[in-house]
């Protein structure tokens, strides 16, 4: 199923909760939305169900019926919620059950496919027990999952399902929903505020910020280029640094940031104040001749998989992060070439009101 | 000025084990994690540091000075817990303000206390505004304020960023350090989330089933994981089933998963003995055919953002490895291909292979 949603807009009297809102689907594709929290994503999917009534002149399609106008039950969807909502006087099997039969779906077939699900989800041996005889809410919300899926629906849709679980449980969870979701051609649009869960499941992320769509991407182009400053920050640690543009040659331009220089593409006019962008694992350990750059270690920190080093120059404070066995062999005091490819740097317009404006989360 | 000791400390609930002879130090000013899976004893360790629950056997120190049958007034820890519970009714100055009026102080006094708690916190300009017109995170930081006011150096921290956004906890969490180290706290903070533990902690201790398995520096647990329980839970490991061919010093030769080639690793094992060979997927490196120890094709590639999970299935066993990448690496790599793969001696763990089975040793229930 492939969904398009078509200027939608959402007011409460004075407080716009979403404005003008495009979004396209495609059939099979895994599509999460993120944001951070009062950002709208959760009443664009509300929008999406049928349950929020979004303001005139906006509209829905699913598979290009509009279905603008139709109730929740008629528009043929999938729902998994934050908070497991199973029935709490059926079995698990009931639950799963509860929409086939419902739907009077013929009984041979109707068996097929719950037999189907109970063994796509791995949840069989819970078959017979009410919620409450089931300790792991991870299990619980395995079971709504597949209650909605039971509904035949080909368009699911997930609302921070994963929220209510530990961390370690979530990891596996997240992988083991969109296998699940991409073995059985499903459509699915997950939202959350989890920006790292994002990137992991996501062929398709939808970036919102303040009731506005800010960008659409896979999540190496939006993590690596973004074309908005905010998804630079959001998705991850980043280096942003302030400065003017100095030189300019068709797309060729180099900004000065205090003494620093940076040579990248852009084609903001000369004298313009910019914002230089790269990502921590974009600085590399040797000299290339141009964008090369000489500072001191002033931090360390192992992280696991990865170190972080922090290094400064002048004034400024860059971050670099490197896999444990690419890291270089350096030490807080040490001093150090780096360089940051010119393909690696974005040169974004310094925002009005300044970064930390931009960067605002609450 | 706050060192904590738990000495033999043992509670159960209704005849339910939940803490099992827990011994541990905390020293002066140090930032402590504890991490585990849900139900593993975490929130009942700092409820008996803080005297909220008195242990059932086993002793409580503060300062090298006995406080088990001291009282939760007493002791007087603050605390932070996930949901931030501040007094609707007062505006964020008058909360901060509050632990401040059972102390006597004059009325300035502990304006100026307040009014600084609030500088360092940033909220300084929004003294007057009530806790609903301010964000999740501003009432977290309030919380931080109120639970500080009372002066005591000793903050404990039950999963306090677990209801903020993802992104908003990074820079939380860095903050919270911040803060604890300027001014000089001993922090105990609950966390199931190994990758804050690892990102802030002094030392990590990781729990299982009541038991503190290991206490270390993130380096030390991370490298030096004592069961393969603690590596798998702090970030993750592949695992590889075989047994010891040979041995010469403490080299020992592996047959795993019955592919073609031995592997060699430390350890002293004896020959036959059956072992588990756990290599993370960050210590593993990626080379097009040959230049590898072990050979597999690539099955998926995942992007994190700031680096990429690829999956290969290994040639013979048709086992799933993963392996992590940088970004530009990963490009060379696409899936289908043929890959060999290869890591360092000491990047590898051995482990006995687990007497009560695999699963029940390494599993993290769902």
């Amino acid at each position: 199923m492939k969904l398009k949603v078509e200027n939608v807009s959402k007011t409460y009297g004075k407080v716009i909760a979403l404005k003008d809102i495009n979004l396209e689907v495609k059939e099979g594709e895994y599509v999460v939305i993120v944001g951070p929290s009062g950002c709208g994503k959760s009443t664009l999917l509300k929008v999406i169900m049928g349950i929020i009534k979004q303001d005139e002149g906006g509209r829905i399609f699913i598979d290009d019926k509009d279905v603008s106008h139709l109730p929740p039950e008629d528009r043929d969807l999938g729902f998994v919620f934050q908070n497991v909502l199973l029935f709490p006087h059926m079995t698990a099997f009931e639950n799963i059950a509860y929409s086939p039969i419902v739907k009077d779906l013929n009984p041979q077939l109707r068996s097929r496919l719950i037999e189907e699900l109970f063994l796509f989800g791995k949840v069989d041996p819970w078959r017979n027990r009410y919620p409450e005889q089931i300790s792991s809410r991870g299990i619980q919300q395995k079971i709504a999952l597949m209650r909605a899926l039971a509904t035949g629906s080909k368009l699911l849709l997930l609302d921070e399902p994963l929220c209510s679980l530990d961390s370690r449980v979530r990891i596996s969870l997240r992988q083991e929903v969109k296998k699940i979701v991409k073995q059985l051609q499903i459509t699915a649009i997950h939202v959350t505020h989890d920006q790292e869960e994002a990137m992991s499941v996501a062929d398709k992320i939808v970036i919102m910020q303040k009731g506005s769509i800010v960008e659409i991407g896979s999540p190496e182009e939006l993590y690596y280029r973004p074309k908005n400053i905010f998804t630079a920050y959001f998705l991850g640690k980043g280096n942003f640094v302030p400065g003017k543009v100095v030189r300019r040659k068709y797309k060729e331009s180099a900004v000065k940031c205090g003494e620093l220089v940076f040579e990248s593409y852009s084609r903001f006019e000369l004298g313009s104040d910019v914002v230089v962008f790269f990502r921590p694992e974009s600085i590399i350990f040797e000299k290339k001749g141009y964008n090369d750059f000489t500072g001191e270690v002033i931090g360390k920190r192992f992280l696991g998989r990865q170190i972080e080093l922090l290094i400064k120059l002048g004034e400024t404070i860059f971050t670099s992060r490197a896999l444990r066995i690419d890291a270089p062999n350096l030490d807080v005091g040490d001093t150090v070439d780096f360089h940051v490819g010119e393909e690696d740097i974005l040169i974004f317009k310094f925002p009005e009101g300044g970064l930390e404006s931009a960067f605002k989360l609450e | 000025m706050v060192k904590i000791q738990l000495v033999r400390v043992s509670k159960s609930f209704n005849g339910n084990p939940v803490l099992n002879n827990i011994r541990l130090t905390i020293e002066e000013g140090e930032y402590f994690c504890l991490v585990g899976p849900s139900g593993s004893g975490k929130t009942t360790t700092l409820k008996i540091i803080a005297g909220l629950y008195s242990p059932d056997v086993g002793r409580v120190l503060f300062d090298d000075k006995d406080v088990t049958d001291v009282s939760s007034w007493e002791r007087g820890a603050a605390m932070m817990f996930q949901n931030p519970t501040l007094f609707r009714q007062m505006n964020i100055l008058e909360n901060v303000m509050f632990p401040l009026k059972e102390k006597n102080l004059p009325k300035d006094k502990s304006l100026e206390i307040a009014m600084n708690l609030l500088k360092k916190i940033h909220l300084e300009d929004r003294a007057d505004a009530y806790p609903d017109e301010l964000s999740g995170g501003m009432q977290q930081r309030v919380a931080l304020a109120r639970a500080l006011a009372s002066g005591s150096k000793l903050l404990l921290l039950d999963e306090p960023l677990g209801a903020l956004d993802a992104r908003l906890r990074l820079e939380l969490r860095e903050e919270l350090r911040r803060f604890a180290k300027e001014n000089m706290l001993t922090v105990v903070h609950v966390t199931q989330d190994q990758d804050e533990a690892m990102a802030i902690a002094d030392r990590i201790g990781l729990l299982k089933e009541g038991r503190l398995i290991q206490v270390g520096c993130p380096y030390d647990i991370y490298q030096n994981p004592e069961t393969p329980f603690v590596m798998n839970f702090i970030e993750g490991t592949n695992f590889l089933e075989g047994y010891v061919e040979d041995r010469k010093g403490d080299v020992m030769e592996l047959m795993v998963e019955n592919v073609y080639h031995r592997i060699k690793a430390y350890g002293n094992f004896k020959v036959g003995n059956r072992v588990l060979l756990c290599i993370r997927p960050s210590s593993i490196r990626l080379h097009k055919r040959k230049g590898g120890l072990l050979f597999a094709r690539v099955t998926k590639k995942n992007s994190m953002g700031s680096y990429v999970v690829v999956e290969a299935t290994l040639f013979g066993p048709n086992k799933p490895i993963l392996i992590e990448t940088s970004y530009k690496d990963s490009l060379n790599y696409k899936v289908n291909d043929i890959v060999s793969l290869s890591f360092d001696i000491n990047d590898m763990k051995v482990f006995h292979y687990p007497l009560l089975g695999f699963t029940k040793e390494v599993e993290v229930v769902i």
